[in-house]
């Protein structure tokens, strides 16, 4: 029998191109019902940039060859698939991993997007309050002053 | 489902992205992977996005409450983490999953949350000795949902082991650890509580007794009842002799078995017992 994968060919929003075999896509529950609606050899993703498509596509490959392997030994390939998630994370600066949630989210891949928000959930528990919290992120407080006040005053778990 | 309304996010290479311009429903799947304290004394604060999306019951179907610094941090900053657990449970609005707590849970604390959330799926408890067996007991049989009950270093008897799992047709998941560095006839499961187990909990599939004192006759009665059985952690359980083929059948049958002598290095409060005539040598869950 013939054994030749189909491929399929992802252009993204900056027109850089990614050929990858049509199981890497399968990832994706949105590709993979683009795919199958519209079966032509070139798809192109508007809303996400070639740099954070290379990262979606690396990870999809990653996590589609162990599960095709994993058929054998299923255990020492999910403890290798982790080690590798987290070597992947670690390399990663903050705005690629905002990029990465908002592509996870819209090309439907719950895996990374459980992953990213993983990361995003130890950098805050990091933080020690609330300030620390805005200046990791950059995120700019929009209470008024009133506001603040009445914020940090809630505190019914406080002891009396 | 990927949202159809996608915030153009993808923005030029280098620009500073800010997360409060992220959708709700993501900044909701972040926040809702934090410790409950974190939530309420930290993440509501930061700005009105991120406080209107702590104030989401969604946010609250699952609370956890097991930093292992946690008690001495609230002691610190001055709150009373029963007070905090309540109010958590109170935003869930009756609509809470899933809750773990560490060290600081009671009868009283155990009762308000099962008062409160009939819809609740899994209850994790770890050493948190202010709870009694009565009291547990209490709350659980309100609780008839309960995939997944873990009650780790707290007592437990067979009498209330037999009522829960009575009441609790649904149960999957057991984890019935022993107290750390209390000496072996603390242990809480014996080979009558290994019979109630098997008496009253056909159903389980993950069943973890840690340290425990069953023999082989405990281990024997839950293989015959527990059909379903895919994982059995008996890490430290050293009155197991495996006469027979018990060995060979359990890892015949069980997909994850962990033996007695197996590393519990993973384990989260404790790790090393010596020799089943000796000492115990206790990881101080503070030590981290």
């Amino acid at each position: 029998m013939e054994n030749e994968k189909k491929m399929i060919t992802l252009k993204s929003s900056d027109d850089v191109t990614f050929e990858v075999e049509e199981a890497v896509v399968l990832e994706s529950q949105f590709l993979s019902h683009l795919v199958q609606d519209c079966p032509a050899p070139e798809h192109k993703i508007k809303e996400v940039t070639g740099k954070i498509l290379s990262k979606v596509v690396e990870y999809c490959e990653k996590h589609v060859v162990v599960v095709v392997d994993g058929g054998d030994s299923s255990s020492s390939s999910g403890d290798d698939l982790k080690k590798w998630d987290d070597k992947f994370i670690k390399e990663m600066d903050l705005s690629t991993v905002y990029d990465l949630i908002a592509a996870a989210n819209y090309l439907n891949i719950q895996a990374l997007l459980d992953l990213m928000c993983q990361r995003v959930a130890d950098v805050i528990t990091a933080c020690k309050d609330h300030k620390e919290i805005r200046e990791t992120l950059g995120i700019v407080s929009d209470y008024t002053a009133e506001e603040e006040a009445e914020v940090l005053k809630e505190n019914e778990w406080a002891f009396d | 489902m990927a949202s159809s309304s996608l915030t153009p996010v993808m923005k030029e290479d280098g620009e500073c992205r800010n997360w409060a311009d992220l959708p709700s429903e993501l900044i909701s799947l972040i926040l809702r992977r934090l410790d409950s304290t974190d939530i309420l004394e930290n993440a509501q604060k930061v700005c009105t996005t991120w406080r209107r999306v702590c104030k989401d019951p969604a946010i609250w179907r699952k609370i956890f409450m097991r930093d292992p610094l946690v008690d001495i941090i609230s002691l610190f900053k001055g709150y009373d983490l029963k007070a905090m657990c309540c109010h958590a449970v109170d935003r869930s609005e009756g609509g809470l999953v899933e809750i773990d707590i560490l060290y600081f849970g009671t009868d009283s604390l155990l009762n308000y949350i099962a008062d409160r959330s009939s819809n609740l799926r899994s209850l994790r408890l770890a050493m948190c000795s202010s709870i009694t067996t009565d009291g547990l007991t209490e709350a659980v049989v309100k609780l008839p949902l309960l995939e997944e009950l873990e009650v780790s270093y707290c007592s437990f008897s067979a009498e209330s082991l037999k009522v829960v799992g009575q009441s609790l047709p649904h149960l999957k998941t057991l984890k019935l650890d022993r107290r750390p560095g209390g000496p072996p006839w603390f242990a809480n499961v014996s080979d009558i509580d290994a019979l109630a187990i098997a008496e009253t909990m056909p159903g389980l599939r993950f069943l973890q007794l840690l340290g425990n004192l069953l023999s082989d006759v405990g281990l024997n009665a839950i293989l015959d009842s527990c059909p379903h059985l895919e994982h059995l952690d008996l890490r430290q359980c050293f009155k197991l002799n495996f006469d027979g083929d018990l060995e060979k059948k359990c890892s015949d049958r069980i997909k994850v078995f962990r033996r007695p002598r197996d590393s519990a290095d993973d384990f989260p409060f404790y790790a090393t017992i010596f020799d089943h005539d000796g000492y115990y040598v206790v990881n101080d869950p503070y030590e981290r």
